[in-house]
């Protein structure tokens, strides 16, 4: 997972965040955590490489964002998942659930042939 | 150790943003975005024993360089020509084939006409081969486009080149036209020159655009999963 290449996490990073925001609205440094820790410590990129990411699925009318006073009076920037978001999430889910499933089947034949 | 004493965090966040706004493609709420981050960051560095200057120096690693940050932007903002719809390339493979062939066409009247005598045959021969060198340059222009800009994966150098192609190609033209004193009397013989030089041209053109647009479109679709 450690040497996880820059293509294979550019096209997880898209479903990862859609799934984190699946579970209720976030922002940049709390999605980070989120998948640090799901992915127990093995998934980081360079943070602030995240937001461009964010506004792109915003502009393309996947997710929302506004500014929101957390309980400490500092300003944060939260992100909430939109029904077209949702789409693309379940969309992303199968293609993601066929690949797996391809590489199970695959590796586990090649495993029992040996 | 940093030294703790002489940190002003206010301070170091102002200098941060400045070097990261210096990298350019980040806006104002971009920064204050990042600078949202980077406190939350620094409030939750578990490790106690640091100083606030140490925790800061580590959220700023965390977060990435100016050049790191600043290129992960450029790469979905501003209008790139592989940002253009199908209609926008079409044009500008248009713009660029007209002004060219029209100053190929205009130079190379001039300087091949004075040596082979002028009538049907030649008049459309040469027109034909200049408005060919014109297509040729468009295509080769469009390609090193698409191709310069998948293998740097930034959207700003291969625009300056095909834009200085256009920009160069018709300030050239208009300069020489000024200078010549205008166009008036190349065209003499519409019809059969118009198959030539506009028809054949413009057929040619309509290919070489798909070609290059249907790369664009792999590649685009390759930068968007």
């Amino acid at each position: 997972m450690k040497n996880l290449s820059k293509e294979m996490m550019g096209a997880a990073s898209i479903p990862l965040i859609l799934s984190v925001l699946q579970e209720g609205e976030s922002y940049g440094y709390l999605i980070i955590q989120r998948i640090k820790v799901i992915s127990g410590n093995q998934l980081e990129w360079k943070e602030g490489t995240l937001y461009p990411i964010l506004h792109k699925l915003e502009k393309k009318g996947y997710i929302t964002s506004s500014w929101k006073t957390s309980e400490s009076g500092r300003k944060r920037k939260y992100y909430k998942l939109l029904e077209n978001g949702q789409s693309v999430l379940a969309a992303e889910q199968q293609n993601w659930q066929s690949l797996n499933q391809i590489f199970s089947k695959l590796w586990l034949t090649q495993i029992n042939s040996i | 150790m940093a030294n703790s004493d002489k940190f002003d965090l206010k301070q170091s966040l102002v200098q941060w943003k400045i070097s990261m706004a210096a990298a350019g493609n980040l806006g104002p709420e971009n920064l204050k975005e990042l600078e949202s981050h980077i406190i939350d960051e620094i409030d939750h560095i578990d490790k106690t024993d640091l100083s606030q200057e140490e925790k800061f120096l580590v959220a700023k690693h965390r977060i990435g360089s100016a050049k790191t940050v600043g290129k992960a932007f450029s790469l979905h903002k501003g209008i790139s020509f592989q940002q253009l719809s199908w209609i926008g390339q079409a044009i500008a493979y248009f713009l660029t084939f007209r002004i060219l062939s029209m100053l190929f066409a205009t130079v190379g009247y001039r300087l091949i006409l004075q040596y082979i005598p002028l009538n049907t045959f030649t008049f459309i021969t040469v027109s034909f081969l200049l408005h060919m060198g014109a297509l040729v340059i468009v295509f080769f222009t469009y390609k090193t486009v698409n191709r310069s800009q998948q293998r740097t994966q930034n959207s700003i150098r291969p625009n300056i080149i095909a834009f200085s192609v256009l920009l160069a190609s018709a300030l050239i033209y208009f300069l020489y036209i000024n200078m010549m004193g205008g166009v008036q009397g190349l065209i003499y013989f519409p019809l059969i020159s118009s198959l030539f030089l506009y028809l054949i041209p413009m057929a040619l053109l309509v290919v070489f655009a798909v070609i290059n647009i249907r790369e664009w479109r792999k590649l685009r679709y390759s930068n968007s999963v």
